[in-house]
């Protein structure tokens, strides 16, 4: 077996599955979903790091693909979407989802210098750049029934993680517990 | 580096106190979740750590800025 078409097809799921937990952290670092065990500042370094992390196996998906040559796809169409003649359609889903998660990224680095209402309108397509992704890998996988699984599984998780995103209310705080823990820590 | 003091905006703070779990030596929570900060200048051998609180915080409400010339050199009593 081609060791770089197997590259391609490991780190594109691994892609798969690390953006999806990305998508959850970031849900939950909106929503302030925390635990003794996994507290705020836990969930949002986890939240930027893993997708910094994510970048990595991203790229040596998108890198693989183009070196290995034995479907013509070249490094203009890793930016340029449809223009490949294997699988237009599948291929280019995957050139979008990069492009938004270019953005996303990059926004993301230099938000500090931006309008924070760019960086969050930049910051929703991540949610539409998940989905993207999803079907690239559905569309252009050839091993059927390991993507497939797998990406059933991704998406229930982040559709049970949305659902709960948009129906559940506000986190409040118990007043009660956090003077408790005002007291802890004031010592 | 000194003369820096760390403030939050309370209407940009999502109240979840990522903040005071970074920087627990200079922050602690207020009855709701919303950070209560030392209004003491950042000494330089904190400043790094001050420095990743800051850039931790989900909505960028947490600041290093300059202090004003005002600023208390020591803590002020807590009150109640
Ligand atoms: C350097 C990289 C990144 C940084 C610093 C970052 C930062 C953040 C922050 C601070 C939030 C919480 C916003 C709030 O509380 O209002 C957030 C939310 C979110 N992030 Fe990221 N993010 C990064 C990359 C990504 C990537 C690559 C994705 C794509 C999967 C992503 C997906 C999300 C999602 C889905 C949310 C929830 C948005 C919502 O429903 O309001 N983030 N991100
Ligand atoms: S980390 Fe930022 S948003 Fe969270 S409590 Fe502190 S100042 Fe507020």
């Amino acid at each position: 077996m081609n060791p770089l078409w197997l590259a391609t097809r490991a780190t594109g799921e691994i892609s798969l599955v690390l953006f999806t937990v990305v998508t959850i952290m970031g849900i939950a670092t909106t929503k302030g979903w925390a635990s003794s065990r996994w507290p705020e500042s836990v969930v949002t370094l986890l939240h930027r790091n893993i997708s910094l992390l994510s970048v990595v196996f991203l790229g040596v998906h998108i890198g693989t693909t183009v070196i290995d040559g034995y479907v013509p796809i070249g490094w203009l169409d890793v930016v340029i979407p449809f223009q490949t003649t294997y699988k237009t359609l599948w291929v280019g889903l995957g050139t979008i989802a990069f492009d938004l998660m270019l953005a996303v990224i990059i926004t993301s680095l230099v938000r500090r210098r931006i309008p924070q209402t760019l960086w969050k309108g930049v910051h929703w397509t991540s949610y539409l750049m998940w989905a993207v992704a999803v079907v690239h890998g559905l569309g252009v996988g050839t091993d059927q029934l390991l993507t497939r699984v797998l990406a059933a599984a991704m998406t229930a998780l982040v559709l049970g993680a949305v659902v709960a995103r948009f129906l559940t209310p506000h986190r409040q705080d118990d007043p009660v517990v956090s003077v408790t823990t005002r007291t802890e820590i004031r010592r | 580096m000194s003369g820096h003091i760390v403030t939050v905006d309370r209407i940009a703070c999502d109240g979840f106190g990522t903040c005071a779990q970074l920087l627990p030596e200079r922050i602690i929570l207020d009855e709701w979740g919303y950070p209560i900060i030392d209004p003491t200048p950042v000494k330089g051998s904190e400043h790094q750590h001050a420095k990743r609180a800051v850039n931790a915080c989900p909505r960028l409400a947490l600041k290093l800025v300059k202090a004003p010339h005002d600023a208390p050199a020591r803590p002020v009593a807590q009150r109640r």
